[in-house]
C-alpha cells in the first residue's frame, strides 16, 4: 500500500507557487518595493544614490516627484530643499512653489536650485524623516511646510509599519511583500472606494481606525497641533546642528464664517512656528502673504494652491529670503 | 478564547502534539484537560455548569443501564461544581466572583442527585426506574439552560402582557450572563440519555471520558452537535496516527477560515450597516444588498466555524459529523433542512419530531409536530419573538411544500422548473435570514417596506457597495462549484494535486489578506 507523503503535493506546489510569486516581486520591483512597507517611516526610503547624483523616486513609501541633483551642492549654487506635504508638492514641480523658488532666485541674479520633497499625506513625524535624510545633501535652506492636516494620516501609516513589524504570528504573513501588497490593495482600491464613509466609520475594525478616530474624536485639532509643535521643534534643532537655516511656512486653509463670509484660518499653525523663531529659523505665514490678495482664485480646494498660488508664494518666499538675508547671509 | 485568535492557535498545536506523542491511555486525559481549559478562558465559574450537567448525565445515564454509582462517588462528582465555585471565589480567578447564593445552590447540587438517585434507584418497576432517571436528568439540565437563556426574555413577555392590561410587573429583572455552548452541550447531552434510554447506546463507565464526549473543545461552543453513537466511541478508542488526519486537518482550518475571515466579516460590514438600529434609509437595492449579504455572513460564519472545528479534530484524529452541505442549492424547505445546520435539524427531527408522531398521523398532526418542532428549532436559537417566528415562518415552508404535491413534481422535473424552485427557494430563504437578522419585529418591518422603496430620500449609493459583496461571494461560489458534486463542501480530493495546490494557494492569500476584522463567531450567542 502506498503510503501519504509527509507534505502532499498540493501543499508543497501551493508553497512552491507562493515562493516564486515573492521572490518575482523582490527580484523585478525591487526599486518600488523597497522600503515600500515602512510607509514613509523608513530613513532613505525615495533617495536613490547613484554615480554621485542622488535620484528623488517614488518609491519606498515616498512618492517623491522624479528629480535628480548631484551629491555634492555645486559651487557658488544656493542649494534649497522644499519639504511639506500634498500643498508643497503642488500639480509638478515646475508649477510648485518649491520649483519655482530657483527661477525667481536667478530672476534676482542669484544662482540656485530648489527641489520638490513634498510627499501627499506627509505629515510632521515623516517630514521631519525626510528632512534629516536630505541635510546629507548639504542644502544651503531647508524650508519646511507646516500644516496639521494629515497627522492622522501619519498616524495610521506608522501603525501600519509597526504592525508589519510587529512579532505576532498574526502579522507573519505580511512579511510577503507580495501578500501585503495584496492586502493594501484591497484596502486602498476597493475597501475605500467601495464601502461609503458612514459604513466605514461605523464598523471601523482596521488598520483605517486611526484615521477615523483621528476625524471623529474631540481636540483632534489640539492633539495634532502638540504633534507638530513636537516634531517642528525637533526638525528645527536637527537643521541648527548642522548650521542650515530652516525657513518654516505655516498652511493657511480657507474656511465658510457665518459673519465674514470667506476668509482664512490658521489653526494654530502661526504660533507653532513663531514659537520656533530663533537665530537661523526663520518663519513665513502663508496667511498673511494671501489674505490681502484676491485669494480665492489662488486656491484649487479650501488648502491647496493653484499654480497662480505658488506664484505667490515663491515671490513672497523669495522676498523673505532677501529681507532677512538669509541669501546673502550664504553666498 | 476565540477560533480566530492566537490563543487558540497555541492550545491546538500543543493538544496535537501532546495528543500523538502521549501513550493511548493518556490521550482522553489530554483531551479532557485541553477542553476544559478551552471553556476556562471564556468564564471560568461556567466550568461549574458544565461539571454539573456532565455529572446529571453521567449519573442518571448510568442509573437508566442499572448501574448506579455507589453513595461515595455520587457525592464526590456532585461536589465538583460547588469545589469548583468555591475555589473561584477563595483565588479570585479572572478577578470574577461568585455570590454566596450561586455558592449555596452549587453545594445543594449533592443533596438533589444523593436524595434523586436514592428515590428513583429504589423504584420497584425498571420502566419507572429508567423514565424517573431521564427526567431527572431532562429536568436538571433543561431548567439551567432555560433559566440562563430564557427568563429574562419570558419574565419580560410577560411583563409586557401584564402591562397590556394596565397593571405594572412588580418584579426586577437580573443581568444573566448567557454561558457559552450551552445549547449545544445540553441538546448533545439530550441525545446521549434518549439513546440510553431507548437502548440505542450503553453508558460510559468512565466519568473523564463522558465529560470529554461533552466539552470536547472543537465542537463545544456551537457544535456540531454529535451524537454519542459517533463520538464517544472515537474518544473511547482513539485513531491511529496517520498523516492524512494531518492533510485534512489543515485543508478543513484553511477553509474555515476563509469562510469566516474572507466571506463571513467582510459581508458583515453591509448586513451590519442595512440591520442597524431602526436604519430608515433603506430602499429596495439596499434591502436586498443587506439580506444577501446576511445570507452569506451567517453562512461563511457557520459552515466556517463547523469546519475549523472538524478541522482541529481531525488533527486529534477524531471525525465531526458534517454540518452544512451546499444549503443554498436547495430547491425546497425539506431539502435546506438537509443542507443547513445539519446536526441540529436531525437532532430535532429525531428527538422532537419523531417522538410527537412525524408525518404518520392525520395532516392536523404532522402540521402540529412541525410546527412544534421548528418554532423549537427557532426558539434554540435565541430568546426573541424574530427567533419564534424564523421559526414559525419555516414550519409553514415545510407544510406548504408537504402538502403541495406540484411543488414537489417541480423539484423532480427539468431543467427550468428547477430553476425556478431554486429562484422561489432563495427568495424564501433570504426573507428567513431577514426574519432572523432582526434585531425586533419594527426592524424587519422596516426591512420588509424598504424592499418595496425604490427612491428613499438620503440613501446612499449601492452600486459600489454591491461589487464590494460579489467580491467576496464570488471565491465562495467557485470554490463550491469545485467540490459541488462531492458529499463534503470541503473535499477537493477529486481534483489534480496541482489543481488542488493552486486553490489552497488562493484560499490562503483570500484569508491572509482579508482586512483585520474581530467580529465574533454569530452562533456563539446561541
Amino acid at each position: 500500500m502506498k503510503s501519504n507523503p509527509l507534505i502532499s503535493h498540493a501543499l508543497l506546489f501551493g508553497v512552491c507557487l507562493m515562493i516564486a510569486v515573492e521572490l518575482a516581486v523582490r527580484i523585478f520591483f525591487q526599486d518600488n518595493m523597497s522600503g515600500r512597507f515602512e510607509y514613509g517611516f523608513h530613513p532613505s526610503a525615495g533617495f536613490i544614490e547613484e554615480d554621485g547624483q542622488v535620484h528623488l523616486k517614488r518609491t519606498g513609501g515616498r512618492r517623491f516627484r522624479p528629480q535628480s541633483f548631484t551629491v555634492e551642492p555645486p559651487e557658488g549654487v544656493f542649494r534649497i530643499f522644499v519639504i511639506g506635504d500634498s500643498v508643497t508638492r503642488g500639480s509638478s514641480v515646475e508649477s510648485s512653489y518649491a520649483g519655482r523658488l530657483a527661477v525667481e532666485l536667478k530672476a534676482r541674479g542669484i544662482s540656485a536650485e530648489s527641489y520638490n520633497l513634498g510627499i501627499g499625506g506627509h505629515g510632521a513625524r515623516r517630514k521631519h524623516l525626510t528632512l534629516v535624510h536630505s541635510l546629507n545633501y548639504k542644502p544651503d535652506l531647508v524650508v519646511l511646510h507646516i500644516n496639521n492636516s494629515n497627522e492622522f494620516e501619519d498616524e495610521r501609516e506608522f501603525l501600519r509599519s509597526t504592525e508589519f513589524n510587529s512579532w505576532h504570528p498574526r502579522n507573519w504573513p505580511m512579511k510577503s511583500i507580495a501578500l501585503r501588497r495584496v492586502y493594501e490593495m484591497k484596502t486602498e482600491k476597493v475597501f475605500w472606494r467601495w464601502i461609503p464613509a458612514s459604513i466605514r466609520i461605523s464598523q471601523a475594525k482596521n488598520d483605517a481606525d486611526a484615521e477615523i478616530v483621528a476625524m471623529s474624536s474631540e481636540g483632534a485639532t489640539e492633539r495634532w497641533n502638540q504633534r507638530v509643535q513636537e516634531m517642528t521643534g525637533e526638525s528645527t534643532r536637527v537643521a541648527m546642528a548642522k548650521n542650515i537655516p530652516i525657513l518654516l511656512v505655516s498652511q493657511a486653509y480657507i474656511i465658510e464664517d457665518v459673519n465674514e463670509g470667506r476668509r482664512l484660518e490658521d489653526n494654530g499653525l502661526e504660533k507653532i512656528a513663531e514659537d520656533h523663531v530663533t537665530n537661523g529659523v526663520f518663519h513665513l505665514s502663508m496667511k498673511q502673504v494671501l489674505e490681502n490678495l484676491e485669494f480665492e482664485p489662488l486656491y484649487a480646494d479650501r488648502s491647496h494652491l493653484r499654480a497662480e498660488g505658488h506664484e505667490v508664494m515663491a515671490k513672497a518666499i523669495v522676498r523673505k529670503l532677501i529681507d532677512s538675508g538669509i541669501v546673502s547671509l550664504k553666498k | 478564547m476565540n477560533f480566530v485568535s492566537f490563543q487558540y492557535g497555541c492550545l491546538l498545536l500543543a493538544a496535537f502534539i501532546l495528543f500523538w506523542i502521549s501513550p493511548r491511555p493518556w490521550r482522553i486525559r489530554l483531551l479532557f484537560a485541553a477542553s476544559y481549559l478551552f471553556y476556562m478562558a471564556w468564564d471560568v465559574r461556567f466550568v461549574a455548569l458544565l461539571l454539573a450537567s456532565s455529572t446529571t448525565y453521567y449519573l442518571c445515564g448510568l442509573g437508566i443501564a442499572n448501574k448506579q454509582k455507589s453513595p461515595g462517588k455520587i457525592t464526590a462528582l456532585a461536589l465538583l461544581p460547588g469545589v469548583w465555585l468555591a475555589l473561584c471565589s477563595v483565588f479570585e480567578i479572572q478577578g470574577k466572583t461568585v455570590s454566596n447564593e450561586v455558592l449555596i445552590a452549587a453545594f445543594s447540587f449533592l443533596p438533589v442527585m444523593l436524595g434523586a438517585n436514592q428515590l428513583i434507584g429504589e423504584m420497584p418497576s425498571d420502566q419507572g426506574r429508567r423514565k424517573g432517571f431521564l427526567w431527572l436528568a431532562l429536568g436538571i439540565n433543561l431548567g439551567l439552560l432555560g433559566f440562563f437563556k430564557y427568563f429574562n426574555f419570558f419574565a419580560e413577555s410577560v411583563g409586557s402582557l401584564v402591562e397590556q392590561f394596565g397593571l405594572s410587573s412588580s418584579w426586577t429583572l437580573t443581568h444573566i450572563i448567557l454561558p457559552v455552548g450551552i445549547s449545544f452541550y445540553t441538546f448533545q447531552a439530550i441525545s446521549y440519555i434518549v439513546d440510553i434510554k431507548n437502548k440505542k447506546i450503553e453508558p460510559t463507565d468512565c466519568f473523564i471520558t463522558f465529560a470529554t464526549y461533552l466539552a470536547f473543545f472543537p465542537q463545544l461552543i456551537a457544535g456540531p452537535i454529535e451524537r454519542s453513537t459517533k463520538l464517544l466511541p472515537q474518544l473511547i478508542a482513539p485513531a491511529k496516527w496517520d498523516i492524512s488526519h494531518l492533510h485534512i486537518g489543515l485543508r478543513l482550518l484553511l477553509i474555515g477560515f476563509f469562510k469566516k475571515l474572507f466571506v463571513a466579516d467582510n459581508c458583515a460590514i453591509l448586513a451590519n450597516h442595512v440591520f442597524a438600529a431602526d436604519n430608515p434609509e433603506i430602499n429596495t437595492a439596499w434591502a436586498l444588498l443587506g439580506v444577501l449579504a446576511f445570507a452569506f455572513q451567517i453562512y461563511g460564519d457557520f459552515s466556517g466555524y463547523s469546519d475549523i472545528a472538524r478541522g482541529s479534530a481531525r488533527l486529534l484524529g477524531i471525525e465531526l459529523s458534517l454540518n452544512f452541505r451546499f444549503p443554498y442549492f436547495a430547491l425546497n424547505p425539506s431539502e435546506f433542512w438537509r443542507r443547513w445546520h445539519i446536526t441540529l435539524s436531525t437532532w430535532f427531527r429525531d428527538y422532537v419530531y419523531i417522538p410527537l408522531g412525524g408525518n404518520q398521523g392525520a395532516w392536523g398532526a404532522t402540521c402540529r409536530n412541525l410546527a412544534v418542532a421548528m418554532v423549537l428549532a427557532g426558539l434554540w436559537h435565541g430568546a426573541a419573538w424574530t427567533f419564534i417566528l424564523w421559526g414559525a415562518y419555516h414550519a409553514c415552508l415545510l407544510m406548504a411544500f408537504h402538502y403541495s404535491p406540484r411543488w414537489q413534481q417541480a423539484c423532480e422535473s427539468g431543467r427550468a422548473a428547477k430553476l425556478a424552485c431554486w429562484i422561489g427557494m432563495c427568495g424564501l430563504t433570504l426573507i428567513g435570514w431577514a426574519i432572523f437578522r432582526s434585531d425586533s419585529m419594527f426592524q424587519f418591518y422596516l426591512w420588509f417596506t424598504g424592499i418595496f422603496q425604490w427612491q428613499v430620500t438620503g440613501a446612499m449609493e449601492w452600486e459600489k457597495p454591491a461589487r464590494w459583496l460579489l467580491l467576496h461571494i464570488g471565491p465562495l461560489l467557485l470554490l463550491q462549484w469545485a467540490t459541488l458534486k462531492e458529499r463534503d463542501e470541503a473535499s477537493l480530493d477529486h481534483h489534480h494535486w496541482a489543481t488542488r495546490g493552486f486553490i489552497y494557494l488562493l484560499l490562503f492569500v483570500f484569508t491572509a489578506t482579508s482586512m483585520v476584522n474581530d467580529q465574533e463567531f454569530i452562533y456563539f450567542q446561541f
